[in-house]
C-alpha cells in the first residue's frame, strides 16, 4: 500500500472536499483550496522520496512490497509512481490557479469544484498505474465523468452548460466505441490483464503461450484485432484531441470556466498519454509484423500537428487559441508515439514532454485566469499595454510562449529535441514527421508571439496596474521555476525518464 | 548507487541556487541574504560527511556523467568523488559554513549586505564544484569562476583605491599563472583527444603521454597552481589581498581559492609523475614544484617577521604553509600535502577570524602596534588564537600528542627528508622546510606577543576593545577545537583517502611500483627509513618550535621596542629593509608590468594601423556583399515566408470553417473516421478509407446545412 | 477472413452461439450509433448511447459464456457490472447537465446549442 500513497492522498482530499463542499461558501473555499494545494504538496515531496526509495529498492522488490490483489490490477513500477506524483501536482497546482474562481466567482458548490479536480486527478494517477483493461478504462472515465462536470460548473452560464454539453455527448460516444474496441478484445483473448493481452497479441510473443492458460493467442491482422485496436484508438484520440476526435476540444475549452479549461487541457490529456502508452506502446505492440495501429496515427500525428497549429493563428479568444495549441502539442507528442522502433529513446521523450508540458500549459494558463479574474474576458484585445499594467504577467507569458513554442533554454524545447530525436533515430527515421514538426514549432512561434506582441507594443485601454492573485501568482510562478529551472538545469530527470522507462519497458 | 551518491553534484549546484535566490531577492532574501547560503552549505557540510561515510564502509565511489542529450550524443559532465575529495567536500563545506556564519557578525550594517553572501555562496559554490569535477573542462571552468568571485570579493569594498588595486592586482597575477594551465588544457587534449582525468590517467599509466610533452603540460598545470597558489614568484597578490573584507581572506585562505592550486596538483599528479625521471632533473616536474615549494616555504616566512598588519603576518603565512603544501607534492608524499591542506584550512581560518574579530572589537584597528593586552579584552578570541597559532607552529610532544599541525607539517617534513633526489637536493629542501618552520614559530608567537599580550600600547584602543558577538566568537571555538584535535585523525584520514582513490592515486602509485618500491623488503626497508625520519623530523622540529617561541617570547616581552632597536644595528638593518620591502620584488612586478603596458602602446599603433586597415576593407566590402544580399532576403527570401504566412493563415481560416459548433456535425465525424479507419484497414486500401471519410464530411456538412436551412425557414 | 457476410449468415442457421449473440449486439451498436448521430432531442442522444453501452454488454457476456478465457475468470462478467455503473454515472450527469441546459434555455435540442465555433 505504501507506494500507492498518491492515490491514497488524492483520495482522502476528494473525499474530503465533498464533506467540506456541505457546509463551505465563497471566501472559506479559498482557505481550503489553499489547504488541498498544502496537502498536495506534501504529497509531491513524500510522492518524490517514495520514487527514490522505488528505484532504489528495483521493480522486484517494489511488487512484493505491495499486496498481491492489489498488484494485480495496479503497478507499482517507478514510471507510474512517478505519473501519480505527476498528479499529484496537477492537482495542487489546479488548487491554486482556481483559489481566486472558487472565492470570488463561483458562488455555488465551490467545494465541489475543489473535489472534482481531487478526483479527476485521482482518474490520472490511477490511469497511470492500470495494468488491466477494466481498471485502465474505469479510470479514464473518473477522469471523463469529472471532466463533464468540471466545464459545466457554471450554471448560469450558456457557454459553460454548452461546452459541459458537447463535452459529455462526443465524450460518451467516444468511451462506447473505445468500450467496444476493449470488449471484441477480451473476447478474443480472453483476458484483460494488459500483460497477457501483451503476450496474447502478436506473433512476437509465442514463448509465452504455454503459461497462459485459457488465452488464446491471436494474430496481430485479425481483422476482430484490428477493429479493436482502432476503436481503443478512437477513446484515446477523444482523450488526448487527435484530429479528428479533437472537434470538442476548442468549444469545451473556450465555453468552460478558465480554471476548469487549465485542468483539462493538461490532466486528461496526460491521462490519455498514460493510457497510450501502457496500452498502444507497450501492450498493442508486437515486437514483429507490423503495428496495426501505426500507420493511421502517423498520418493522423502530422495532421493533428498541422491543424492545431494553423487554426490557432486565427484565433483572437486566447482559451481558443492554446485550445488548438494544445491540439498541436498533442501531435508532437505522438510524433515520439508512432516512433515506436526507439522506444528507448520515444519512452522518456513522453515524460519529458509530458512534464514540460504540463509545466508550461498551466503557466500560460494561469496568465490567462489571472487576467480573466480582473477582466472577465480573454480576448486578445484584453492583453493591449500588460506589460505596463502587471510585468510579472507579461514576461512570465513570454518565458511560458518561448517555452511553449519550444526556444532553449526553456523545458519545452527539450521535450521537443527528444521528440524529433526520437523520431530521427536510425531504426525509425521519419525524417519527414520530423520535418513537419519543426515548420509546425516554427509556426507556432507566430501566435504564441503575437499575444507577447499586444501585451508589449500595443497600448490598451485601460491602463490601472493588475493586482495578481494569490493562487494563480503562485502557480505561475511554481511554473516560471519549473520551466526555467527546474527540468532544464536537471539532466537527471532526463537520466530518471531514460531508465523509469527501460524499467516499464521490461513490465 | 543510492540516490545521494548518484547525486553528489548537489552539493556545488545547492549554494549555486542559494547564490541566484539570494541575488534576485536582495534584502527580502531570508536572513537578508545569510540564511539560504548557510542553509545550503550546511547541506553540503552533512552531505559530504555521509559521502565521507559510504566511501569508508566500501561503497562505490560516488559518480557520474550529467547528460544534456539524446543517446550517444550530447554534451557530458562528468563528476568524481573519492576519499580525498570527499574530504576536501567537508573540509571547504564546513570551513566556508562557519565562515558565512561568521560572516553576519563582521559584515553587520554593511550597504550591500545581502550581495557579500551571495558572493561568498558562489565562490563556495565554485570551489565544490572544482572539488567535484573529473573534467578539465569543467575544472578550468570553476578555477576561472574562483577566480572570478575572489576578484568581486577582494574587491568588495571597491570604494576602497586600495581595494580596486588589489583585486586588479590578484585577478592579472592569477592570470598570468592561467595562461600556463589554458595552454597545458590545450595541450593535454591535443595529446589525450579528451578532457576527462579518467581516460588522461588511462593513457598516462599506459605510458601514452611522451616525457618531454608531459613535463610542458605538467609545468603549465603548475603555472596555474603557482598563481593560484600564491607561489613565488607570483605571490605578490595575496598580502594585498587582504584588503577584502576579512571573511573573505578567511575563505581565499582556508577552504576556497589557494586551496585550488594545490588540489589542482593532486588532481593531476599523474601528470607529473610520468615525467619523474631523476636522472634528468631539470625536466623532472616533481623536483620543480618541490624546489618552488620548499623555496616559497622558507621565503615568505622571512617576509612574516617584519609585517606590523596583523592580516599581512598571517597573509605570508599561507604562502608559507602552501609552499609546505606544494613541497609535500613535490616529494611525491600525496597524502601529507592533502593533510596539510586539510589541517591548515582549519586553523588558518580560524587565525583570520580571529583577527577579523580583533578588528572588529577593536573597531577596525588592525597595526599591531597599536594592540597589545588584548586578551584581558577578548579572552575567546584570544584563546582560540593561541590554539590556531599553536597548530600552526606544529606544536606537539613528539611521539606522544600533538595539535593538527604538528602531524600534517611533520609529516610533509618527513617527506622531503626521504625524498628520493639526489643526496644535497634533497638536504636543501628539507632544510627550507625546517628553517621555515622556526621562522613560523617565531613569526606567529612575535604576533600573538604583539596582539594580545604585553601591556596596551594604544589606549583609545584598548578602552574601547571588546569582545565580538556570538556568532562570530562560536565558528571560532569551532575552528579552534578542530584545528586542535584535527591531527588525531591523520592515521584514520591517510587511510581513507589512500584505500579509496580515485583515478588519481592508482595511476601514482603504478608508478610508484615502478620506481623501485615494488619488492617487499624494499618497501620495508622504506617504511622504517621513513618511520626513522619521522622520529627525526619530529626531534627536530620540536627543538625549532622551542627556538622561535622562546627567541619570539624573549623578544617581545616588553613590546615591540627591543627589536625595532635590533633593527637598526648595521647589517639587520639592511636586511631589515630588503624585507619590509618584500626583497623588491612588487617593485620588479611593477617595472615588469611597466614594460608590458610600452610594449601594447607600440602595438596599439601597429592595430590601428595594419589590422584595423584590413578591418575596415574587409567592412567595406562585407558592406557591399550585405546590399546585395538584403535585396535577396526582401524580394526574394521574405516573399517566400510571407507567402508560407498567408497559406498558413488561410488554410488555417478554411480549416476553420470545419468547427462549425454544431456537436452533430462533431460527433459524425468523429464516429465517421472510425468506422471509416476500420474498414480501410481492414480492407487495407486507402482509398476506401479516403471514400467513406468523403462520405462522412458530406454527410456531415449536408446534415449542418440542412440543419441551418430549416431554421430560416 | 473469416468476417465475410456469407459465413455469418450460414452461421445462423446453427443453434444459438457466440456467433448469435456477437451479431445481435453490432447490430445493437449500429442501431445505437446511428441514433446518436440522428437524434437532435439530447435526451434522445442520450437514450442511443444507453443502447451503444448495453451492445458492449451483450459482447461482453458473450465472450465470458463463448469465448476463450477460462469460465472461472469473471472478467466479462466484472466488467459489464462496471460497464451498467458506469452507464448510471453517465446517465446521470448527462441529464443534469441537460437538466440545467433547459432551465437556461428551454430547449434540449442539441444543434441549437452552438454559441461556441470557429
Amino acid at each position: 500500500m505504501l507506494f500507492l500513497f498518491p492515490e491514497l492522498i488524492l483520495c482522502g482530499l476528494g473525499l474530503g472536499a465533498t464533506v467540506a463542499a456541505l457546509f463551505c461558501r465563497g471566501r472559506g473555499a479559498g482557505r481550503w483550496a489553499l489547504y488541498g494545494f498544502f496537502v498536495c504538496l506534501a504529497g509531491v515531496v513524500t510522492g518524490l522520496c517514495l520514487l527514490a526509495y522505488a528505484i532504489d529498492l528495483g521493480p522486484e522488490a517494489t511488487g512484493q512490497l505491495t499486496p498481491e490483489f492489489i498488484a494485480r490490477t495496479f503497478a507499482v513500477d517507478p514510471l507510474s509512481l512517478f505519473f501519480s506524483t505527476l498528479a499529484l501536482a496537477v492537482c495542487g497546482l489546479a488548487m491554486l490557479f482556481s483559489m481566486e474562481f472558487v472565492e470570488e466567482v463561483l458562488e455555488e458548490h465551490p467545494a465541489e469544484f475543489l473535489a472534482l479536480i481531487a478526483f479527476a486527478s485521482l482518474g490520472i494517477a490511477c490511469v497511470a498505474r492500470s495494468r488491466d483493461l477494466i481498471t485502465l478504462f474505469f479510470s479514464l472515465e473518473l477522469v471523463s465523468i469529472s471532466g463533464y462536470l468540471l466545464s459545466g460548473m457554471l450554471r448560469r452560464e450558456p457557454r459553460s452548460l454548452e461546452a459541459a454539453l458537447k463535452y459529455f455527448l462526443i465524450g460518451a460516444v467516444s468511451s462506447a466505441i473505445m468500450l467496444f474496441g476493449m470488449s471484441l478484445i477480451y473476447g478474443l483473448t480472453g483476458a484483460t490483464d494488459l500483460r497477457v493481452l501483451r503476450d496474447a497479441v502478436g506473433e512476437g510473443h509465442l514463448h509465452a503461450v504455454g503459461q497462459l492458460a485459457g488465452v488464446r493467442m491471436v494474430s496481430s491482422q485479425d481483422p476482430m484485432v484490428i477493429t479493436g485496436i482502432l476503436c481503443i484508438v478512437v477513446g484515446l484520440g477523444f482523450k488526448i484531441a487527435m484530429v479528428p476526435f479533437h472537434m470538442w476540444c476548442p468549444d469545451v475549452y473556450e465555453g468552460a470556466p478558465t480554471p476548469a479549461t487549465a485542468f483539462l487541457s493538461v490532466g486528461p490529456k496526460a491521462a490519455g498519454f498514460v493510457a497510450i502508452v501502457r496500452l498502444l506502446m507497450l501492450t498493442f505492440a508486437p515486437s514483429s509484423g507490423p503495428v496495426p495501429w501505426a500507420q493511421p496515427v502517423l498520418w493522423l500525428c502530422a495532421l493533428t500537428m498541422t491543424l492545431g497549429n494553423v487554426v490557432a493563428c486565427r484565433q483572437t479568444n486566447l482559451k481558443r487559441m492554446l485550445a488548438y495549441s494544445s491540439i498541436a502539442h498533442s501531435g508532437y507528442i505522438l510524433i515520439a508515439v508512432v516512433s515506436l522502433g526507439s522506444a528507448d529513446l520515444a519512452l522518456p521523450a513522453i515524460v519529458m514532454y509530458l512534464i514540460a508540458y504540463v509545466l508550461m500549459n498551466v503557466g500560460a494558463f494561469s496568465v490567462v485566469i489571472a487576467l480573466s479574474n480582473i477582466e472577465g474576458r480573454e480576448d486578445i484585445h484584453a492583453y493591449n499595454g500588460l506589460s505596463k499594467r502587471s510585468p510579472y504577467l507579461a514576461y512570465a507569458w513570454v518565458i511560458f510562449a518561448m517555452s511553449l513554442a519550444g526556444v532553449p533554454p526553456t523545458a519545452g524545447f527539450l521535450g521537443k529535441l527528444y521528440v524529433f530525436m526520437a523520431a530521427l533515430d536510425d531504426r525509425v527515421r521519419l525524417y519527414w514527421l520530423a520535418v513537419v514538426g519543426v515548420a509546425n514549432a516554427v509556426i507556432s512561434v507566430w501566435y504564441y508571439f503575437r499575444v507577447a506582441r499586444h501585451m508589449f507594443f500595443v497600448e490598451g485601454v485601460r491602463t490601472e496596474p493588475i493586482r495578481v492573485g494569490r493562487g494563480a501568482g503562485w502557480a505561475i510562478g511554481l511554473s516560471l521555476a519549473g520551466t526555467l529551472v527546474l527540468v532544464p538545469l536537471f539532466p537527471w530527470l532526463i537520466s530518471f525518464a531514460t531508465s523509469a522507462a527501460q524499467v516499464l519497458g521490461a513490465w | 548507487m543510492d540516490l545521494l551518491s548518484q547525486h553528489a553534484y548537489l552539493i556545488a549546484v545547492l549554494p549555486v541556487l542559494a547564490f541566484g535566490a539570494v541575488l534576485l531577492l536582495g534584502q527580502k532574501a531570508p536572513g537578508r541574504g545569510a540564511y539560504l547560503p548557510i542553509a545550503a552549505l550546511a547541506i553540503g557540510t552533512v552531505w559530504s560527511i555521509y559521502l565521507c561515510a559510504r566511501i569508508h564502509s566500501g561503497a562505490a565511489l560516488p559518480q557520474g556523467r550529467l547528460l544534456w542529450g539524446v543517446g550517444s550524443t550530447g554534451f557530458y559532465i562528468s563528476f568524481l568523488v573519492d576519499g580525498g575529495g570527499a574530504a576536501m567536500l567537508t573540509m571547504v563545506c564546513s570551513v566556508a559554513l562557519l565562515i558565512v556564519i561568521y560572516s553576519q557578525g563582521y559584515m553587520r550594517g554593511d550597504a550591500h549586505y545581502s550581495r557579500f553572501f551571495a558572493y561568498l555562496s558562489l565562490f563556495s559554490a565554485s570551489m565544490l564544484g572544482f572539488v567535484l569535477s573529473s573534467n578539465l573542462l569543467l575544472m578550468f571552468i570553476c578555477w576561472e569562476l574562483v577566480g572570478l568571485m575572489s576578484y568581486l570579493l577582494i574587491g568588495f569594498w571597491f570604494h576602497k583605491p586600495e581595494a580596486a588595486r588589489a583585486c586588479k592586482k590578484a585577478f592579472m597575477t592569477t592570470r598570468l599563472g592561467d595562461l600556463g594551465i589554458t595552454l597545458a588544457v590545450v595541450a593535454l587534449y591535443h595529446e589525450a583527444g579528451t578532457l576527462d582525468l579518467r581516460v588522461i590517467f588511462e593513457k598516462v599509466a599506459a605510458g601514452g603521454l611522451d616525457t618531454p610533452m608531459a613535463f610542458w603540460i605538467a609545468m603549465g598545470l603548475f603555472a596555474g597552481a603557482v598563481g593560484k597558489s600564491a607561489q613565488f614568484p607570483l605571490h605578490v597578490w595575496l598580502p594585498d589581498a587582504m584588503e577584502g573584507p576579512t571573511p573573505v581572506s578567511a575563505l581565499i585562505h582556508a577552504a576556497t581559492m589557494v586551496a585550488a592550486g594545490v588540489f589542482l596538483v593532486w588532481r593531476t599528479f599523474p601528470v607529473f609523475a610520468a615525467t619523474a625521471d631523476y636522472a634528468l632533473m631539470p625536466y623532472c616536474a616533481p623536483f620543480w614544484v618541490a624546489l618552488i615549494g620548499g623555496f616559497t616555504a622558507l621565503f615568505a616566512s622571512t617576509m612574516a617577521v617584519v609585517q606590523d598588519d596583523i592580516k599581512r603576518v598571517l597573509a605570508y603565512s599561507t604562502i608559507s604553509q602552501l609552499g609546505y603544501m606544494m613541497l609535500a607534492l613535490g616529494c611525491s608524499a600525496l597524502f601529507a600535502g592533502l593533510f596539510h591542506l586539510l589541517t591548515h584550512a582549519f586553523f588558518k581560518a580560524c587565525l583570520f577570524l580571529g583577527a577579523g574579530s580583533v578588528i572588529i572589537g577593536t573597531h577596525h584597528v588592525q597595526d599591531m602596534r597599536k594592540m597589545g593586552g588584548l586578551r584581558v579584552k577578548m579572552p575567546v578570541t584570544f584563546w582560540t588564537f593561541v590554539i590556531a597559532t599553536a597548530a600552526l607552529c606544529g606544536l606537539g610532544i613528539p611521539g606522544v600528542v600533538g595539535l593538527s599541525g604538528f602531524y600534517s607539517k611533520d609529516a610533509v617534513l618527513a617527506a622531503a627528508k626521504v625524498a628520493e633526489y639526489p643526496g644535497e637536493v634533497a638536504v636543501v629542501l628539507y632544510g627550507f622546510g625546517q628553517v621555515g618552520a622556526l621562522l613560523t614559530a617565531f613569526y606567529m608567537t612575535r604576533c600573538v606577543m604583539l596582539t594580545f599580550m604585553t601591556s596596551p600600547r594604544d589606549a583609545h584602543v584598548f578602552e574601547h576593545a571588546s569582545e565580538t558577538p556570538r556568532c562570530m566568537t562560536v565558528p571560532l571555538v569551532v575552528l579552534a577545537a578542530v584545528a586542535l584535535s584535527g591531527g588525531w585523525a591523520g592515521h584514520a584520514l591517510q587511510g581513507f583517502v589512500e584505500d579509496h582513490p580515485g583515478y588519481r592515486i592508482e595511476s601514482a602509485e603504478s608508478w610508484l611500483a615502478e620506481h623501485g618500491q615494488a619488492t617487499a623488503a624494499l618497501e620495508e626497508a622504506q617504511a622504517r627509513a621513513e618511520h626513522q625520519a619521522h622520529r627525526f623530523v619530529e626531534l627536530v622540529s620540536f627543538g625549532c618550535i622551542l627556538a622561535g617561541v622562546g627567541l619570539g617570547v624573549a623578544l617581545y616581552r616588553g613590546g615591540p621596542e627591543r627589536a625595532d632597536a635590533l633593527a637598526r644595528k648595521p647589517v639587520l638593518a639592511l636586511l631589515h629593509l630588503v624585507l619590509v620591502n618584500k626583497y623588491y620584488l612588487d617593485h620588479a612586478w611593477a617595472a615588469f608590468v611597466r614594460v608590458v603596458v610600452r610594449f601594447e602602446i607600440a602595438l596599439a599603433f601597429v592595430d590601428y594601423w595594419v589590422v584595423d586597415g584590413i578591418v575596415r576593407g574587409v567592412g567595406w566590402s562585407t558592406l557591399r556583399v550585405m546590399r546585395w544580399s538584403w535585396a535577396f532576403d526582401k524580394w526574394v527570401v521574405d516573399k517566400v515566408v510571407e507567402a508560407f504566412a498567408w497559406a498558413a493563415g488561410g488554410l488555417g481560416e478554411v480549416l476553420r470553417q470545419t468547427q462549425t459548433g454544431s456537436v452533430h456535425v462533431y460527433m459524425t465525424v468523429t464516429a465517421g473516421v472510425a468506422v471509416a479507419g476500420v474498414l480501410a484497414t481492414i480492407l487495407g486500401s486507402v482509398w476506401v478509407f479516403a471514400g467513406l471519410f468523403g462520405v462522412c464530411v458530406l454527410g456531415a456538412a449536408g446534415w449542418h446545412a440542412a440543419l441551418v436551412g430549416r431554421r430560416t425557414v | 477472413m473469416g468476417f465475410m457476410l456469407g459465413d455469418i449468415l450460414e452461421s445462423l442457421g446453427q443453434p444459438v452461439g457466440l456467433r448469435h449473440c456477437l451479431v445481435f449486439a453490432a447490430l445493437l451498436f449500429a442501431v445505437g450509433l446511428y441514433g446518436v448521430l440522428t437524434r437532435r432531442n439530447a435526451i434522445g442522444i442520450l437514450m442511443a448511447l444507453e443502447l451503444m453501452l448495453n451492445a458492449v454488454n451483450a459482447n461482453l457476456v458473450a465472450f465470458w459464456r463463448y469465448g476463450p478465457g477460462p469460465r472461472e475468470a469473471l472478467n466479462g462478467q466484472v466488467f459489464a457490472v462496471f460497464v451498467i455503473t458506469m452507464a448510471a454515472a453517465e446517465a446521470a450527469v448527462g441529464l443534469a447537465i441537460i437538466l440545467a441546459l433547459f432551465r437556461l434555455r428551454r430547449t434540449v435540442n442539441a444543434d441549437e446549442v452552438n454559441l461556441l465555433k470557429g
